[in-house]
């Protein structure tokens, strides 16, 4: 006898979690069921309580990119200022053929 | 006696001829206003003499400067049409940038949106019990539908539940409620299950 217990997350791929329940002697098999869904609880406690620190831990590094994404406009900044620059001798060669 | 009298409106009428002329030529406001005033006179004048019914074309030309008064009076409404066009113009922007806010957002939650799934099998020892359980966990489940989906299923002497929700904190918590009902029910069973031994010794008993 084999309480069993299994998760498929969004990449489809299932995860298992298994609790015997095996019944010694003249123990009531009803009883080493209860047992095993006591000990099923804590296994269930522990792997959700993992998996929801990582989905916390995903939305986090949400900022990150959001901080490269002013890492892209500081970039785009130093474009700018490299436009500037060439603007700059265009605008004095008029000079010197003055 | 009459003569000298035709004679000094004869010079009247000259008078409001020339000053009628003149007024023409200054396109201000106080000369438009003049205007008015005249062709009230001359209103007045056609009607006490003769003649001045034969200057009908001083009062034409100065009913045309009235008409262009008009379309003036117009021009400015349609400058306020105009800046009322404008102000609905920055308004729509307004709307629309409101309306494309949640836009995104709402794509970033739809894209946000993911299905997770978790399913539980229970082997009791006879299919009355499987059953039993069943009844009683769907009764209690209803409650927890609203944001969790869970199916009940016995098949012979196994239970198979399944919940299915996008939110992993909230499969804990009704996974945990499930299992913490589950015991429940496991030691109703057992003590259903005393109760009958009980009844059979007594029946027993009593046979001796």
């Amino acid at each position: 006898m084999e309480l069993s217990g299994e998760y498929v997350g969004c990449d489809g791929e299932p995860q298992r979690l298994r609790v015997s329940c095996e019944a010694s002697g003249d123990a009531d098999p009803l009883q080493s069921l209860s047992a095993g869904v006591v000990r099923m609880k804590e296994l269930v406690a522990e792997f959700f309580g993992t998996l929801v620190e990582q989905d916390a831990q995903g939305l986090a590094e949400d900022p990150d990119d959001a901080l490269d994404g002013d890492d892209e406009d500081d970039a785009e900044d130093e474009n700018n200022s490299g436009r500037t620059n060439s603007d700059g001798p265009s605008a004095k060669r008029p000079k010197p053929a003055s | 006696m009459q003569n000298p009298v035709e004679g000094l409106d004869g010079r009247a009428g000259l008078e409001e001829g020339e000053d009628s002329q003149l007024r023409p030529q200054a396109p201000d406001a106080q000369a438009s206003s003049q205007n008015s005033a005249t062709e009230g006179d001359h209103g007045n004048v056609p009607q006490s003499c003769p003649q001045d019914s034969g200057r009908p074309a001083a009062p034409g030309t100065l009913a045309t400067p009235g008409s262009q008064a008009a379309p003036g009076s117009p021009s400015p409404g349609s400058t306020v049409g105009s800046g009322a066009a404008a102000e609905e113009a920055a308004v729509i922007p307004h709307s629309e940038q409101a309306t494309l806010v949640p836009g995104p957002s709402g794509d970033a939650a739809s894209t946000g949106n993911r299905s997770l799934e978790f399913s539980v099998t229970v082997p009791f020892r006879t299919a009355v019990e499987a059953d039993m359980a069943r009844r009683s966990l769907v009764a209690n489940a209803h409650p927890q539908q609203v944001m969790v989906q869970q199916e009940f299923t016995a098949n012979d002497s196994i239970l198979a539940v399944r919940w299915t929700t996008d939110d992993p904190f909230l499969f804990r918590i009704s996974i945990n409620t499930f299992l913490d009902q589950l015991s429940l029910v496991m030691r109703n069973i057992q003590r259903l299950e005393f109760v009958a031994v009980v009844k059979r010794g007594r029946g027993r008993s009593r046979e001796s």
